[in-house]
């Protein structure tokens, strides 16, 4: 059966405003400092996940990008197994890396944060989403300088039509210095898509640009 | 004395592990630590240790006894007001 890819639903994040499928939902402004908005975006989502305050700010931005985006997982024929994660920026964990190195630069005042610690690889937002949604399936996390629209097409294109992943979860998300971005969105087979509406983006490479750049 | 500090053990507890919506009054400071009450995890654990060195300058020396001074809030009072008697 030949397999139609499409992008389902997409969230974007920036400037403390967040849209889904291009419409603002929800914002503050813009002067408010990232830890308020989040807060207040996990609030507006209703969510009762107390690990989420433990988190670094490029987990809290991602898991929030994603639950924008969750009820796309919780389709019933679909496994944990069939869902894959692939995210991607250009400063990888740099600013949990630059807080984590502030508690062992001065030697008289030298108490490493292992709360801070574990958050010093990029990779590890995509075990926060995966643990959050239990979702199993491949996730990767790629350091670029720019959003390679058509890698990441490549990799997706190939979990969904060789690797028996249902579901993607792909995209953008930076955070460094209190300045961030997170653009994701959903590819899956369009039969998988539980409603038909008129408007269908088909996934490819300009669209995918366009959405996680645009 | 004790009472001051176990309020200000809470105190610095909720804010080095992040402890959203969770007030003073809210913590038991009997009730264990871990499993049940605030349900911490391992990294809160080493959390805790890092909180009793740099806070109030002692030093749990083996994980033995590391199981027993992060047993609940009183029994990290204890702890380190024996160390501060003993300094």
């Amino acid at each position: 059966m030949t397999k139609q890819l499409i992008i389902s639903k997409y969230c974007k994040i920036i400037d403390n405003m967040i849209f889904v499928n291009g419409k603002l939902v929800f914002s503050l402004k813009k002067n408010i400092q990232f830890s308020t908005f989040v807060k207040a975006a996990y609030r507006y989502n209703n969510m009762t996940y107390p690990k989420f305050f433990k988190m670094d700010n490029l987990s809290k931005l991602g898991l929030i990008t994603a639950e924008f985006l969750s009820d796309e997982f919780k389709t019933k024929n679909v496994l944990g197994e069939e869902i894959g994660i692939i995210l991607s920026n250009s400063t990888s964990s740099l600013d949990t890396d630059n807080n984590y190195q502030k508690t062992i630069s001065n030697n008289s005042d030298y108490f490493p944060s292992p709360s801070l610690f574990v958050y010093t690889l990029p990779n590890i937002v995509t075990g926060e989403i995966c643990i959050k949604h239990k979702i199993l399936g491949e996730s990767v996390f790629f350091v670029s300088k720019s959003f390679d629209a058509g890698y990441i097409h490549t990799l997706v294109s190939d979990l969904i039509l060789n690797q028996g992943i249902k579901i993607v979860l792909a995209g953008w998300v930076e955070y460094l210095d209190n300045e961030y971005v997170s653009s994701l969105c959903i590819v899956k087979n369009i039969s998988e898509k539980a409603e038909i509406t008129k408007e269908i983006i088909n996934f490819t490479i300009e669209n995918l640009k366009k959405i996680i750049t645009g | 004395m004790m009472v001051e500090l176990i309020e200000k053990l809470k105190i610095d507890i909720i804010e080095a592990l992040n402890l959203e919506d969770v007030k003073p009054a809210d913590i038991d400071a009997d009730a264990p630590l871990f499993m049940d009450g605030l349900s911490l995890d391992s990294i809160d654990a080493l959390e805790l240790i890092v909180l009793l060195e740099k806070k109030y300058g002692s030093k749990i020396q083996t994980a033995e006894e590391g199981k027993k001074i992060l047993y609940s809030i009183r029994t990290m009072a204890d702890f380190i007001s024996n160390h501060q008697k003993n300094k």
